[in-house]
């Protein structure tokens, strides 16, 4: 009975980490977007709550950066991919994914990294909706309380802003949070470019939302992306490594050489390759390297073997279409590496054309 | 010309690593045969029987040629006219010093020496090259009926230029893709093959009339399976007894564990039949293995494999009214009939109560005043669903695997929607009916009848997917 062997198979196709990040950043990007607009463009007079625009520019970001980080310490994936499954535009191909992702066990990683674009995504549409403000109307930072005064809200707002404690321009004063202060009863309202507010909430969203979230996205795409490689490699499969009992191939064209013409390399092809042919079985001059060129998809056969045995030189595998290069495939390569590795003085010449 | 055997014989020779040893596989429906992207794995000749109701064939998967144009040259020394050239080649084959100079020639026709018959493999990806021509030349002074099989590993790039030149040495050329089984193009070869000799005309037509009729005798042995694991799946159960009041709890974990093994086992067993049944010896099967989910009452990883909760209601609401209507109500979203809704409340509302029951284990006190702790049988009407549906998938996996394919299936839940929107109303009333009794642990007569149209639903799904 014969022994079966692996061949490299891809199995069942599953998307990207590149068009999850795709779809889930444009989908909270649009959020971000249609969320931040309203909410920090104020009302009529262009009056905008400080402590709403920092609910969802500082509080509701940390918030959900908690959950995700919790998320990421209870592993647990249920909850969440049954919520996404039940989003009624999630097309029927993410619904049968998400089955695939629940059932491999992978839904939990899926998610996870598909929520830290999706907050990314969430912060730049923020960004964008406030940049835009900014730049076209005129903003008045408020805020409003029957309890608290700006002596009240100082220290938190210190607080919240200590990470970027070496960007003054970002940094709330007890001056700012008074003037700011806004009343229905009484005059209180003061003719200051109160748009000052806007590094603070800059920073805020810079720290709490954008710069964690990209971070845990990145750790999370690579995570990922170490799984994939090693989950898509079917059992019994090990990737083709360069054997140390193989010849090195050589990576350059050596200047003192001579290549060996054959009668079937397209002409085009032919006339890239440094230096003129040799005529066919001709011996090359003295002191001259012999470059024998070989088609890489021909497997090496004895009568090759049997003219080479006697000589020394190198083995240049080509592949082409037509009369186009082709990149070599790590199987070709192979097989010629074994096969010089038999013949003794002769090594592999791997030669990529000038562009 | 040499004598043909008895039995039908092909011998798959080719340049090294053309799949020829692909092509063996695929029709020899065999997956134990050695597979290689390395050349030169094939060292020595091997004999794979095909065998089907209809009679077998022989294929001998042989080394690649080495040195061609040598071996012509040898073969022309020693034959001067047409008449001795079959005779050379089988000096060839005999002569102790060529076997030393030239094993892999001397191994690969010496079947073609006793009479088999040649099927010449080379790779329609890949440009045609006069170097072919030595070994060609050489098939046909072994005088023996032959036939060209372009292979399109990656494409079909090249195929009209090797088909011209084959043209020129074979009568017979085809394009065969030993990765995608089609069990028609196998028989439509053997039929054209049966034309070129004579001598195997009737066992080549017997044997390809049975390749065509195969997949549905398949089926029907596959629902065959299927039916006697449902049943005994849906009647499992392990139990323990003890004294101890204060043991209950390690006997409960006890019996849990072993009901879950014996489930597993018995799916690995069902699994393993229709894998025998595919003929696949040897492939790797990536099942986890079928385990209650851990919490009991976690319904949703059931359905996972079997129906989700709205498909169950249905189920329920249909076998409780008897009528179809309801079934496509539920599944299809027409219409409710008023007459079947009131019929299949009583259904509805037993899959409401039912549905987040999977009950775990059973206590009860017996002789000897000794409490007996039971885990099993599940009565939980989505379980039966759960078992077709993985079967389903894995047979509609089968149904498209070529034999040649060394990488491991993986079971994936199915998507029971098509399927069920596919089937006839009498068929899913029948089906959910068969279901419904299952769960309660009766027996269904002709089982084997309600799963073929499913099973064939499955395998159709497969069939469009490949």
């Amino acid at each position: 009975m014969s022994t079966s062997n692996t061949v490299l198979q891809k199995p069942l196709a599953s998307p990207s980490p590149a068009s999850v990040l795709r779809i889930f950043l444009v989908i909270g990007l649009v959020a971000g977007f249609l969320l931040g607009w309203p909410l920090l463009k104020g009302d009529d007079q262009g009056q905008v709550n400080i402590l709403a625009a920092l609910a969802l520019l500082a509080l509701l970001p940390l918030l959900t950066l908690l959950f995700s980080l919790f998320a990421l310490l209870r592993h647990k994936d249920r909850g969440m991919a049954a919520l996404w499954r039940a989003l009624p535009f999630l097309p029927a191909t993410w619904k049968r994914q998400l089955r695939r992702w629940r059932v491999a066990g992978e839904a939990f990683w899926w998610l996870f990294y598909g929520g830290q674009w999706l907050a990314v995504g969430f912060s730049a549409g923020n960004l964008l909706a406030l940049g835009l403000l900014l730049l076209f109307t005129d903003l008045h930072f408020v805020w409003r309380s029957t309890l608290l005064d700006a002596g009240d809200l100082e220290p938190v707002l210190r607080f919240i802003a200590t990470p970027w404690s070496f960007w003054d321009a970002a940094q709330p004063s007890l001056e700012l949070l008074a003037r700011s202060r806004d009343s229905r009863i009484g005059d209180t309202a003061v003719p200051l470019p109160l748009g000052s507010w806007w590094p603070f909430l800059l920073a805020a969203q810079l720290c709490y939302a954008l710069i964690p979230r990209l971070l845990l996205a990145f750790w999370a795409s690579r995570y990922l992306e170490r799984r994939l490689q090693d989950g898509d490699r079917p059992p019994g499969f090990t990737q083709a490594k360069d054997s140390p009992q193989l010849p090195h191939t050589v990576e350059d064209w050596p200047a003192e050489s001579q290549w060996l013409d054959a009668a079937w390399l397209p002409a085009a092809i032919a006339e890239r390759l440094p230096q003129t042919p040799l005529p066919m079985d001709e011996p090359p001059s003295d002191g001259q390297q012999l470059v024998v060129v070989v088609r890489a998809w021909e497997p090496p056969m004895g009568e090759l073997a049997d003219r080479l045995r006697s000589r020394q030189g190198l083995l240049l595998p080509l592949d082409w279409e037509g009369e186009r290069l082709r990149p070599l495939r790590a199987q070709h390569l192979d097989e010629w590496r074994r096969f010089a590795a038999e013949l003794g003085p002769w090594r592999v010449l791997r030669w990529e054309p000038p562009q | 010309m040499t004598r043909p055997a008895l039995q039908p014989v092909f011998a798959v020779v080719g340049h090294p690593n053309k799949g020829k040893s692909s092509i063996v596989a695929a029709l020899a429906r065999d997956d134990r045969i050695a597979i290689s992207p390395r050349s030169g794995t094939t060292e020595r000749a091997e004999n794979w029987i095909f065998e089907n109701s209809g009679g077998s064939y022989r294929l001998v998967d042989t080394p690649g040629f080495q040195r061609p144009r040598a071996v012509l040259e040898w073969l022309r020394q020693h034959a001067y006219s047409a008449e001795q050239r079959a005779r050379a080649v089988a000096a060839f084959v005999d002569d102790p010093d060529c076997r030393a100079r030239f094993p892999d020639e001397t191994e690969l026709l010496r079947p073609i020496v006793q009479g088999a018959a040649i099927l010449y493999v080379v790779d329609g990806s890949r440009p045609y090259s006069p170097d072919y021509e030595a070994e060609m030349e050489i098939l046909r002074w072994s005088g023996q009926p032959s036939m060209a099989l372009i292979n399109p590993i990656e494409s079909q790039a090249h195929v009209e230029e090797w088909e011209q030149a084959l043209q020129q040495y074979f009568r017979l050329v085809r394009v065969f893709d030993p990765m995608q089984p089609r069990p028609e193009l196998q028989a439509r070869l053997l039929q054209a093959f049966a034309h070129l000799q004579p001598a195997w005309h009737v066992e080549l037509e017997a044997i390809a009339r049975a390749i065509e009729e195969e997949p549905e005798q398949r089926l029907r042995e596959a629902a065959g399976q299927l039916a006697l694991w449902l049943d005994e799946a849906c009647t499992l159960d392990a139990c323990t007894s003890v004294i101890d009041r204060t043991l209950i709890p390690v006997a409960r974990s006890e019996v849990q564990s072993s009901y879950r093994k014996v489930l597993a086992e018995g799916e690995r067993k069902a699994f393993g039949r229709l894998l025998q049944l595919y003929r696949f010896k040897q492939t790797d099967l990536e099942v986890r293995q079928l385990q209650p989910p851990a919490d009991l009452l976690d319904e949703s990883q059931w359905q996972l494999w079997g129906l989700n909760r709205r498909q169950i209601y249905a189920a329920a609401a249909g076998t409780g009214a008897g009528a179809g209507a309801v079934i496509d109500a539920g599944l299809l979203g027409h219409s409710l009939m008023a007459g079947a809704v009131i019929g299949g409340l009583a259904g509805l509302g037993s899959a409401w109560l039912g549905s987040n029951k999977l009950e775990n284990t059973r206590l009860s006190l017996i002789a000897g005043g000794r409490w007996q702790v039971c885990a099993g049988p599940l009565s939980d009407r989505n379980f039966p669903f759960v078992l077709i549906g993985r079967f389903g998938w894995l047979l509609a996996q089968l149904e498209r695997r070529s034999h040649a394919r060394r990488e491991a299936i993986r079971l994936e839940p199915p998507d029971w929607k098509p399927i069920l929107e596919d089937l006839d109303e009498a068929e899913r009333k029948a089906l959910f009916k068969a279901c419904e009794r299952l769960s309660k642990q009766k027996t269904v007569d002709n089982l084997q009848q309600v799963l073929l149209p499913v099973l064939r639903r499955f395998r159709n799904t497969g069939e469009e997917a490949g």
